[in-house]
């Protein structure tokens, strides 16, 4: 069951949204989806560099 | 050009401050009185001594001191040097700490005189060096972090709270909205370092030309000691746990100009009715770490008959949603706007899930999910349970997955479950082992330690093979 999604900000901060719904806006999909558990697990992987996107260029 | 919205950080706010009024006392610890020009002056030499030690953007520096004036110097300098700080309890167990300062990924470490316990390189507070190169000049912006602070993890680890500049920064300027500013407001900050509600109490006044009379936590729970400094002092503000009112009640305080500001745990309504006519203002303040320490507050009235959590802050949203984050008339609440945190530090799963997209907040904005369950009402917000098993000890935030892991790791325990009762937690465990309170206290800060050890020959169980923690507590 693939009910939700991995989206994704402005500032490269990951998280869920369900999968029947469009995202908020400022949000966009990854392409990833399965289950909540599913998405979290794909994001433990993909989301390396936690710093907000804006704060990255400081050290 | 400033980006939109930016406020200024509490670096640049502390420092202008410190022009302004460069003769008026800033800090009081103990007979120890600091100036504003004195204060900022140390806070210069110790910033260069950080930095060339290395701390600058980018960068997370452990505080391991005493409270005291040394040590808020700590704290402004590694935020001048454009580094976070990650506060460290001195009297917490040594192993906690090496857990705690491994998992930051910390590279500096600044400390009082015990020797240091662990491989990091150390700067020593209690020695004030001439500095001999100026500080480079760094301008954090609203997402660098300013400070992480640790709390309970449900799955027995604890987790760090990343708080960026623009949190900090909507707190300080939410507050000030709240209770004012005035050179004649004197702060006094008894709440140790780790817990987060002495973020508010020791910035605000050292940004807005008041007075920080810092006091050592372990003080504060001498009622008589504490209702007299508050008057020789002059205090006006105030910021304690329930627990920690209800010490200044029993010692019979009385203090009809002070604005009196309840948090970290929830507020009874008897407690509320007792101290608001001791005090000029009763403020009853909520929120979580992950939000920069307070979201909503309250202005108790005379004769309250319940306790709400109140309207957001300036700069904060609360919106009270089922699972899908539909707004919903009881569920849980869910805290957006400029003073959600960053996340947990190195946790990418916990953070996505805690951390949702905002639907009814600015494009891209985050809601954080609390675990409170409330019900809206009249008067704001009403807390009714936690949708997990997060509980508060004399208002600190304690995981009972985290306490049952550190049982689970001692040989011969079997099974352990712990529980709160009143103020007090308590450990069921099935099993042998000798001293358990003992080896849990070299592992787990004191406030996580049960106080009461129950011995069981087996847990009950639910229907569907839980435990039945219910069942426990109605032993209690």
């Amino acid at each position: 069951m693939s009910d939700m999604v991995v989206v994704v900000n402005h500032e490269e901060q990951y998280s869920v949204w369900t999968a029947d719904r469009e995202p908020p806006p400022g949000w966009r999909a990854t392409g990833f989806a399965g289950t909540k558990e599913e998405c979290l697990a794909h994001i433990e992987t993909v989301w390396t560099d936690m710093r907000p996107l804006s704060a990255r260029g400081e050290g | 050009m400033p980006e939109l919205g930016a406020l200024p950080n509490v670096v640049q706010l502390f420092a202008r401050q410190a022009a302004r009024t460069p003769d008026r006392i800033a800090l009081a610890d103990g007979d120890e009185r600091l100036t504003y020009a004195a204060l900022d002056a140390a806070v210069n030499r110790l910033a260069a001594r950080l930095a060339a030690a290395g701390a600058g953007p980018g960068v997370l520096v452990g505080i391991r001191a005493p409270k005291s004036a040394a040590c808020v110097t700590a704290m402004l300098a590694v935020l001048r040097t454009g580094a976070a700080y990650l506060p460290l309890d001195p009297e917490h167990p040594a192993a906690r700490t090496e857990l705690v300062l491994a998992d930051s990924g910390a590279r500096l470490l600044v400390t009082t005189g015990e020797p240091a316990t662990t491989t990091l390189p150390a700067v020593r507070l209690d020695e004030d060096v001439p500095a001999t190169a100026a500080v480079p000049e760094a301008r954090p912006g609203p997402a660098s972090p300013a400070y992480v602070i640790y709390t309970s993890g449900s799955t027995g680890r604890p987790k760090g709270v990343v708080v960026p500049h623009g949190g900090l920064a909507a707190l300080l300027a939410g507050m000030r909205d709240l209770v004012g500013s005035a050179p004649e407001h004197v702060w006094l900050s008894a709440a140790a370092l780790t817990f987060d509600m002495s973020v508010p109490e020791l910035y605000l006044p050292l940004v807005t030309g008041g007075r920080l009379i810092l006091l050592d936590p372990k003080a504060a729970i001498l009622g008589k000691r504490l209702a007299a400094l508050i008057e020789r002092e002059g205090v006006t503000h105030m910021q304690a746990t329930p627990s920690g009112w209800r010490v200044l009640l029993y010692a019979g305080f009385r203090a009809p100009r002070l604005t009196a500001l309840a948090g970290g745990e929830a507020l009874p309504p008897a407690l509320a009715k007792d101290l608001r006519p001791r005090v000029g203002r009763l403020i009853n303040m909520y929120g979580p770490t992950e939000a920069s320490v307070w979201a909503t507050s309250w202005e108790v009235p005379w004769e309250p008959d319940t306790v709400s959590l109140g309207t957001p802050l300036p700069g904060a949203s609360v919106h009270v949603v089922d699972d899908r984050l539909d707004r919903v008339a009881e569920g849980e609440l869910a805290i957006g706007g400029t003073g959600v945190a960053s996340g947990y530090l190195g946790r990418p799963a916990l953070t996505a899930e805690r951390f949702v997209p905002d639907p009814y907040g600015e494009p891209g904005g985050r809601l954080y999910l609390t675990g409170d369950v409330v019900r809206r009402t009249e008067s704001g917000l009403e807390f009714l349970h936690r949708s997990d098993t997060q509980v508060k000890v004399r208002g600190y935030r304690v995981e009972l997955g985290e306490v049952e892991a550190a049982m689970d790791e001692l040989p011969g325990v079997r099974q352990a479950v712990a529980a709160v009762s009143g103020d007090a937690l308590v450990a069921f465990v099935v099993g042998d082992c000798p001293a358990l309170r003992t080896r849990l206290a070299a592992t787990l800060p004191a406030y996580m330690v049960p106080s009461r050890v129950i011995r069981l020959d087996s847990l009950p169980l639910t229907p569907n093979g839980k435990i039945d923690r219910r069942a426990l507590e109605e032993k209690l």
